[in-house]
């Protein structure tokens, strides 16, 4: 394992130079992000990791042929191929609606958790996919700037760039969208202790 | 004189997106103002709530993209 120290641009660097285990290092640096910003677009594991595959698929190609632009960063070009496939996914999907399967538990699966109790550990599952869903649930202007922000690492002002509104919009989406998560996270954990330790 | 911060401000210190002198100025007001620093601690709780929200791909995903990079030479050619 290489480490940490190591900047993206010298394993692109060298991985241009045939060096599959900075390749390596790159995906495993970066594969949460990108999973994450991924599957809270389509809301589907298996398709997520579809389009997981075809984002590095794209990023492969674009190294390997020199046409990757040394200029950019890699996270956030990674994370802009892996969120407009996911949206044209998205829009696709809703142009021609298919039956998916919610399945939620198989979800976490894969998820990392520290060593703790098996009750703990069921509450720390159970508020993280409460929080999801609740991010799901969230006004779409709303849910794109919290992606966008939060897990694509995007700026305020990148943000409003690309999504064509002011600064002070993105500011304000992004404000109403973690309030409004935070007073339903707050109901859920009240309503979630009084379900587990009956008074 | 102590300069007014917006909510918006709050949300951008908590983002790390103001500078230096900004972020000096603010947690200055912050420590003035309980309101601010009640919006700070409200927007910081579940922003540490979504830093947990992180999913991670199967192996078999993994393992493919690998192999598809160590092997797309040998395609090409």
């Amino acid at each position: 394992m290489m480490q940490n120290s190591i900047g993206d641009s010298k394993l692109i660097s060298l991985y241009k130079t045939g060096n599959e285990e900075a390749f390596a290092e790159l995906l495993n640096r970066h594969k949460s992000r990108v999973f994450t910003t991924i599957y809270l677009i389509v809301k589907d594991k298996y398709v997520a990791e579809d389009l997981m595959q075809e984002t590095y698929i794209k990023v492969i190609k674009t190294i390997k042929s020199g046409k990757y632009n040394e200029e950019g960063k890699f996270l956030p070009w990674i994370l802009r191929i892996a969120h407009n496939l996911a949206i044209d996914y998205f829009r696709r999907s809703k142009r021609y609606p298919t039956i998916i399967m919610e399945d939620g538990s198989s979800v976490f699966n894969t998820m990392e958790f520290s060593e703790e109790s098996i009750e703990s550990k069921q509450i720390v599952r159970d508020t993280h996919e409460k929080l999801k869903q609740l991010i799901q649930e969230l006004p779409p202007a709303q849910k794109e700037v919290l992606v966008m922000r939060h897990y694509m690492e995007m700026s305020f002002q990148e943000i409003a760039d690309t999504t064509e509104v002011s600064i002070n919009t993105a500011l304000g989406r992004m404000r109403y969208a973690l309030i409004n998560l935070r007073k339903k996270m707050k109901k859920y954990n009240i309503a979630y202790d009084q379900n587990l330790y009956p008074q | 004189m102590t300069k007014t911060f917006t909510p918006n401000d709050v949300l951008r210190y908590l983002y790390k997106e103001t500078n230096s002198a900004e972020s000096k100025e603010l947690e200055e007001a912050m420590h003035l103002h309980s309101n601010l620093l009640d919006q700070y601690v409200q927007l910081a709780d579940i922003k540490e709530q979504l830093d947990q929200v992180r999913k991670f791909p199967s192996e078999s995903t993994i393992q493919a993209i690998l192999e598809y990079s160590d092997t797309y030479d040998s395609i090409l050619s």
